[in-house]
């Protein structure tokens, strides 16, 4: 071996060289005969990425000359990959996206019209909420929900019995929910340290982002004006910052910063906190972590949310989550992505997508919803009161995309530049960390986002 | 053994003892986890006694994700990055040393400020790059970036070790008939070994490890490499601390065993190299 | 000398240096040079040139992350950055705090640990093998750990610092997180470190120790005497390499903090390149930063090797 490694030291270069030249030859020479798409997505859980595999299987069984290549990229890496491919002139060719994102993109004119997927599955086949948040001014539809959920306060009904409140009736005002909160905030073994908190919230900026804008909306408030100006120091956003900074300092456990989504979850789930904010995805999680909890029914979430003390109880906002799938106008082959959604929201298919997380993945087509095969399914008789209460809240509430506080906030073209700055995020965190009180935070985070917007060439006051 | 020996003795133990413990204790803990039932993992208390033994993370582990196939893909990458680092650097490393040119002590310089400009920077340009030549989405264009990340240190490693190897072996070998390169194998090689070990450890680990550059470049479920795979199994819908635990197990033992084996060699290796600067 | 070899080649060996002959002419070193460092050199320059000289076009343009238009804004972006207090100069600042700290944490650890390694005891080609366990494990299977037995309610390190009275706090919090995430880092780097020193401490002659005991020399004058000058030149290389990675190191912050909410404690320039990149989508004020981390480096690095250079001989 060692004779062989010093010879081979020059002939395996001009292997290597060989090889290389092959290997840059080879992806050229398959690509002239088969048309490629790239398929990203967002789930990249084990049940619905083994789905995903299926239709593409199923996809490509009909279509042989199509190639797929496919990747389930969790949401935090989607930033990173979309942008390098969009920098090297070569975006996916589908993949899905935030609303915000779509939005933007569809403001610079880079998404291809998905008129044609719409009418394939039937407008009347299509809860009237998704038709609307996809359509343009134009006319035209640029993006189309993969599946629907709502956010909810998802409560331990042992605990609140335990603290002497009622599960079952959910607080109508911010004041209420402090109560119920205060109560549920219990230190078990007097040993000065708080063994349960109230609520869970989780910490990354993207969940702060989430957070703001539902309790600002539920606040009668908003975030930016008519013209897109940002809104931060209007009364609605300070009073939830103060109401923020109440419950920070008596209900939230004092590292909720560092927490993540799951891990809020796997609090709830190990009595750590008596409730967290969340979707429908965490049934598979409390059915893990927290056996005897689902068993004896204790874990359940309300229906509506409290309204702070400038909105009004019983209107509420909470989030719509529909992010969506969005096909780039200059991808090779975006007519194929085309008919490939087409081909996902077929009843067949469509029905096996949304099945993989069922209490998570509502469908976005009647039919699908209506249907008794679909209804029959286990975890609905399990989780049935979350399935309708989302459902509920889908059809009567009024729910809107993350971080539109009003329908008007579609259509500006910046949002996703604001999420991603963490300018609200650290807004929030200098209040609840004392750094700064609630206005100075929010004029200094109102500075901010201004300068960015106006960096961005957006700047409309 | 006078009292003042035995004491140092005891003061050798007893912090060989701790550094074992903090750096072994981790590890542990994981392998732990990883065998513990599932609700004896999310405890206030933690169990270190667990109530049974199981292995039923690790079944999950290979049956309800695809690790296995990020195994095989890092293991390829990384073991070809290591030989085309190997393979490049030595015959680089060689020409610095024995022949006179123009620009050879700009080495050291090129290797410094490669490592000043951060990953981050380089990523999107450099994906670009990838896109143009083709290998996006390959694992050769992988094999490419950490090979050329680990080569300014290899080369520089490489070189302070060729420069204390005395021409006059070669020489002499060559006098008792050898040609160059039988010379150099015969020779230079098993001199060099523990310096050309030193940089597949290198090498390997760079590749092992990388996150950033295999996310950008790789748009395939079937072609990701294990920090990434591990990385979308811990973000998806359930975060299996058992599973991630057994994840780790996987990944971490066998270099682990690789390590003791070889550490030997490792330590003569990077050691001789950095002396002579 | 000429020496003559079989294929025709021949050796000159009056500087150390070869010199090839082959059939009979002269071939020039030069040209043997060039050949043999052409792979590595095209490698290296070839994927790396591109796009660092891409990165300085780009930070004098604005140029948002969507669209392929650039707009030469001159030095707009760096003017910016000069009064970006809580950006550029607070990720300054908590960079160098980062580094710093876990350099010299690196550099005690690791010469520590070295010196021990260097004794004979039994088990100790266990225990060298364990002590470089940290630098092999993938950085995201640490920080997933690390996160596990450091968090406040199911981690095994607050409950046995609780266990013995210590009360940690949150480690994972706000005031914490960057020291939490120095002493990972130190965790997971030092090996580096020990690895480089333990092997120069083996090429030290042992007579020199017995000669300084001899006189009378205690373990800490011997260190001192003995031990530090023969190590100094390659921690000198060693120090200046992990300053240079850790300052700008990515995956470890991003993975262990920036994912969560305190990201704001730990937003080094690395970091916050990455926000004014891909979240902010402004690539230019991105690209801006990367070549003003550079730049701050290159200052570093020339600092260094004026105060350090005599370290560097042997």
């Amino acid at each position: 071996m060692q004779q062989a490694f010093g010879e081979s030291r020059r002939y395996g270069y001009r292997t290597l060289l060989a090889g290389a030249t092959l290997a840059l030859l080879l992806p050229t020479a398959l690509a002239a005969q088969e048309r490629v798409i790239q398929v990203w997505h967002t789930e990249p859980n084990p049940a619905t990425k083994a789905v995903m595999d299926e239709i593409i299987a199923d996809f490509i069984e009909t279509h042989p000359d199509v190639r797929i290549e496919h990747e389930a990229v969790g949401w935090g890496d989607l930033d990173l990959k979309m942008q390098a491919a969009l920098a090297a002139g070569a975006p996916p060719t589908l993949t899905q996206a935030q609303t915000y994102v779509e939005r933007s993109l569809a403001a610079k004119g880079m998404l291809m019209p998905l008129n044609d997927v719409f009418d394939s599955i039937g407008r009347d086949d299509i809860f009237d909420v998704i038709n609307f948040i996809h359509t343009y001014d134009d006319g035209n539809n640029y993006g189309i929900s993969h599946a629907v959920g709502a956010d909810t306060i998802i409560i331990r009904k042992d605990f609140y019995r335990e603290a002497g409140l009622d599960p079952d009736t959910a607080p109508a005002t911010w004041d209420e929910w402090l109560e119920q909160l205060k109560a549920l905030t219990i230190d078990s073994d007097g040993d000065g340290r708080m063994d349960r908190y109230g609520l869970g919230l989780a910490g990354p900026s993207f969940f702060i982002n989430e957070d703001l804008y539902m309790w600002v909306g539920s606040n009668g408030g908003r975030l930016f004006d008519e013209v897109g100006r940002p809104t931060f120091t209007e009364p609605q956003v300070i009073e939830t910052l103060e109401f923020w900074k109440e419950l920070n300092d008596c209900c939230l456990s004092p590292d909720w910063l560092s927490q993540s989504y799951l891990d809020t979850f796997a609090n709830l789930a190990t009595g750590q906190v008596a409730s967290i904010l969340g979707w429908g995805r965490g049934t598979g999680y409390f059915e893990q972590y927290a056996p005897d909890a689902v068993a004896a029914g204790d874990i359940a979430v309300f229906d509506s949310k409290p309204a702070g003390p400038s909105g009004e109880p019983g209107k509420f906002v909470t989030q719509f989550d529909n992010e969506s799938w969005i096909v780039f106008k200059d991808a090779d082959n975006a007519d194929v992505a085309v008919e490939f959604l087409e081909f996902f929201y077929e009843p067949a298919n469509y029905l096996k997508y949304v099945e993989s997380v069922p209490t998570h993945l509502l469908p976005i087509r009647k039919s699908i919803a209506a249907d008794p095969a679909y209804l029959a399914n286990p975890a609905f008789e399990k989780w049935e009161d979350w399935v309708q209460a989302q459902l509920k809240i889908i059809a009567e509430d009024d729910p809107r995309p993350l971080l539109m506080t009003q329908w008007e906030d579609l259509k500006l073209p910046f949002t996703a530049e604001i999420a991603g700055s963490g300018i609200l995020a650290d807004m929030v965190t200098d209040v609840v960390q004392g750094i700064r009180t609630p206005m100075e935070a929010a004029e200094r985070a109102q500075g901010r986002a201004e300068e960015l917007i106006t960096q961005l060439g957006y700047r409309k006051w | 053994m006078n009292p003042r020996a035995a004491l140092f003795r005891l003061w050798v133990y007893g912090l060989a003892a701790l550094l074992l413990v903090i750096c072994a204790f981790p590890l542990a803990w994981m392998v732990l986890t990883s065998i513990k039932p599932d609700r004896e993992i999310l405890t206030a208390v933690p169990t270190f006694i667990p109530s049974e033994l199981t292995i039923d993370a690790y079944r999950r582990l290979f049956t309800s994700t695809i690790f296995a196939t990020y195994f095989r893909n890092s293991i390829i990458v990384a073991g070809l990055a290591t030989l085309l680092t190997v393979a490049v650097g030595t015959l680089a490393a060689y020409g610095i040393t024995r022949f006179r040119f123009r620009g050879r002590e700009l080495i050291s310089t090129t290797m410094l400020f490669t490592y000043m400009f951060a990953p981050i920077m380089i990523v999107v340009p450099f994906y670009i790059l990838m896109r143009q030549l083709g290998l996006v989405n390959s694992l050769f264009g992988l094999v490419l970036s950490y090979a050329t990340f680990s080569l300014p240190f290899s080369m520089w490693l490489l070189r302070s070790f060729f420069q204390s190897i005395p021409l006059d072996l070669e020489e002499a070998a060559m006098t008792d008939g050898a040609s160059r390169p039988q010379a150099v194998v015969r020779v230079i090689v098993p001199l060099a070994l523990p310096g050309v070990i030193a940089v597949t450890i290198f090498t390997f680990i760079v590749a092992w490890n990388d996150y950033l550059f295999a996310r950008v470049l790789i748009s395939s479920d079937n072609l990701k490499t294990l920090p990434v795979g591990i990385n979308d199994i811990y973000v998806s819908t359930v975060t299996d601390w058992g599973m991630m635990m057994a994840a780790g197990v996987v990944i971490t033992l066998p270099a682990l065993i690789f390590f003791v084996l070889v550490q030997r060699y490792l330590i003569a290796g990077w050691g001789a190299g950095g002396v002579k600067g | 000398m000429a020496v003559a070899t079989q294929d025709g080649s021949t050796l000159a060996a009056d500087n150390g240096e070869a010199e090839v002959w082959l059939r009979g002419r002269r071939i020039p070193e030069h040209w043997w040079g060039y050949v043999l460092v052409a792979p590595a050199m095209l490698l290296v320059l070839g994927l790396i040139l591109y796009p660092v000289i891409y990165s300085f076009w780009l930070s004098v343009h604005s140029k948002h992350a969507y669209l392929p238009i650039e707009t030469f804004v001159g030095l707009d972006n760096f003017r910016y950055f000069l009064t970006d207090f809580d950006g550029f100069w607070r990720g300054l600042w908590l960079g160098t705090v980062y580094a710093f700290g876990t350099v010299a944490l690196q550099l005690v650890f690791g010469v520590g640990a070295a010196l021990l390694l260097n004794q004979t005891f039994i088990g100790r080609g266990f225990v060298r093998g364990c002590a470089l366990f940290p630098y092999m494990v993938p950085t995201i299977v640490v920080v997933i750990l690390m996160r596990w037995i450091l968090n406040d309610n199911y981690g095994v390190l607050p409950y046995a610092l609780r266990l013995v009275g210590l009360e940690p706090g949150l480690m994972l919090g706000p005031e914490s997180i960057m020291l939490s995430l120095i002493l990972i880092s130190t965790w997971t780097y030092f090996p580096f470190i020990v690895i480089g020193t333990l092997a120069r401490l083996q090429t030290i002659d042992p007579e020199l120790y017995g000669a300084a005991k001899v006189d009378g020399a205690g373990p800490l004058r011997r260190f001192w005497h003995i031990t530090l000058p023969q190590i100094r030149s390659v921690l000198f290389v060693l120090v200046l390499l992990r300053f240079l990675f850790m300052f700008t190191k990515f995956d470890i912050i991003w993975l262990f903090a920036s994912g969560t909410g305190v990201g704001y404690f730990t937003r080094t320039l690395p970091i916050y390149t990455y926000v004014k990149t891909f979240q902010e989508l402004q690539v230019g004020m991105g690209a801006a930063l990367s070549v003003v981390i550079f730049l701050i480096l290159v200052a570093f690095a020339l600092l260094y090797f004026r105060l350090f250079k005599r370290a560097n001989e042997p």
